[in-house]
């Protein structure tokens, strides 16, 4: 009796890895995905600025182009360190096919098959067009070659379980491109594309859930800062109803508040990176932020 | 007549409470609202004053500008002993407070207000027409920021 039990028992358990197993499976773009023609290097720069990569995986805040990697981004499940992407090809991403870049960047995926966690936030980077990501990986080839090795996350149990992440992927990766919205201004598109694809803007602005997804509901409602302390502010017009649609580009080009005050914390590495962008492009991402519906965020503890 | 005064006791009453809740908490006395009180003061000279006039909003006044960097180099000095170890707190004035780094980086923290000094001291004789100021603003304005980037926490 125990014994039949206990086959059942492990029948069960091998069924539900293997169900596990299929439904982790990483997702590879084929070929056929790739934009193919000539590479554009300055839209590269400019996708370059804009999706903020420097930001996590320069060597330093002054030395934009070496990317060798090393930033800590603290979190509830431990600690990632960002990887070298420079164009080293032992260390970074020198020997990447451009379909490796673009699985990394829409799938989450390495090129030898594994996950990626989403503190790489390919949730947003999914968005971006094929061209784009063909730009952006040629202009990335032209950048130095920095021999630092990247260091393996500090992440807590069962967090650390990469494979676990194909499950994560399911409910938060839908592998849709952005699609604009044909009863918008082509301005309008062209700001609701880098917000929410290269700006990757939602993945701080946004409250999450205990799996460190974004509550879609709220998105761009602000939320705890998980890096560490203080909060990231909610940026619908349910806060920012007194904006002008000029007060969002200056803030993109210097980080000034309309009120007489400055942005400090993490966003004005985002500021270093905006203000490198063509003013057309801070002046679409302002008429697309201005245009955001009103949404509560979440309770704030008490200061 | 017993409503007219009935009505005026309790408009007395909630502006007295409203005064008293506002200035219960802040001690000009105590480091934490004084450095709280300083750092307004500068930034409604360099984000409320000259940028006014650097965007156009209000006419340029040679006047009005050397006033505010007269003030400003008058606040930065007085600002670094405003961060002892034993003032951590938060000003109910702000909505900011100093990050615990400061303390756990004091001699990094204090170069950035050595920093800003300097960048006010460079910068005010250039302030001479609003293309000086332009430049001039934009120059402390950094030594602001990058000093807020690390150091300054908005409250929750």
């Amino acid at each position: 009796m125990v014994r039949k039990f206990a086959i059942v028992v492990v029948l069960v358990l091998i069924g539900a890895l293997s169900v596990f197993w299929y439904l982790s499976t990483p997702r590879r773009v084929p070929a056929s995905a790739l934009a193919g023609g000539v590479p554009n290097l300055d839209n590269g720069r400019i996708l370059f600025a804009v999706g903020g990569c420097a930001s996590c995986h320069a060597v330093s805040k002054d030395e934009r182009t070496r990317l060798g990697g090393g930033v800590a981004l603290h979190s509830p499940f431990g600690t990632f360190y960002a990887p070298n992407i420079s164009s080293d090809p032992i260390h970074g991403i020198g020997r990447w096919s451009e379909a490796d870049f673009v699985t990394a960047m829409r799938n989450g995926v390495s090129p030898d098959g594994r996950h990626y966690y989403p503190a790489f936030p390919y949730t947003a980077y999914r968005r971006m067009t094929a061209a784009d990501l063909r730009d952006l990986f040629a202009y990335l080839q032209t950048l130095p070659a920095v021999s630092d090795s990247s260091r393996d996350h500090d992440l807590t149990f069962p967090f650390n379980i990469r494979r676990g992440l194909g499950l994560w992927k399911r409910v938060h990766l839908d592998g849709k491109p952005f699609s604009p919205d044909p009863t918008q201004s082509a301005q309008w598109n062209r700001g609701a594309y880098l917000v929410n694809g290269p700006g990757h803007c939602a993945e701080c602005h946004s409250p999450r859930d205990a799996f460190g997804g974004i509550r879609s509901a709220q998105r761009f409602a602000g939320g705890p800062n998980l890096e560490g302390e203080g909060w990231v502010p909610n940026i619908t017009q349910q806060a920012l109803g007194r904006w002008s649609v000029q007060d969002f580009e200056y803030l993109l080009e210097n980080g000034e508040l309309p009120d007489g005050d400055s942005v400090g914390g993490s966003m004005r590495d985002v500021i270093r990176n905006t203000s490198q962008l063509p003013a057309a492009d801070r002046a679409a991402m302002a008429v697309y932020l201005k245009s955001l519906a009103p949404v509560e965020g979440p309770a704030r503890p008490g200061r | 007549m017993i409503r007219a005064t009935l009505a005026a006791a309790v408009i007395a009453i909630g502006v007295t409470a409203v005064a008293a809740h506002s200035s219960k908490n802040f001690d000009p006395a105590n480091p934490v609202d004084q450095r709280a009180m300083l750092m307004h003061k500068q930034a409604d000279i360099v984000y409320g004053t000259f940028k006014k006039m650097v965007r156009g909003q209000a006419p340029y006044d040679q006047a009005k500008v050397d006033e505010g960097f007269a003030a400003l180099k008058e606040i930065a000095p007085k600002l670094p002993e405003l961060y002892p170890a034993t003032a951590k707190g938060r000003s109910p004035d702000s909505d900011y407070y100093a990050s615990d780094k400061v303390w756990e980086n004091k001699a990094e923290f204090d170069a950035h207000f050595k920093k800003l000094i300097a960048a006010i001291d460079a910068n005010a004789p250039k302030a001479t027409s609003l293309d000086g100021l332009q430049a001039a603003r934009k120059a402390v304005a950094e030594a602001c920021d990058s000093c807020h980037e690390t150091y300054r926490v908005k409250k929750n």
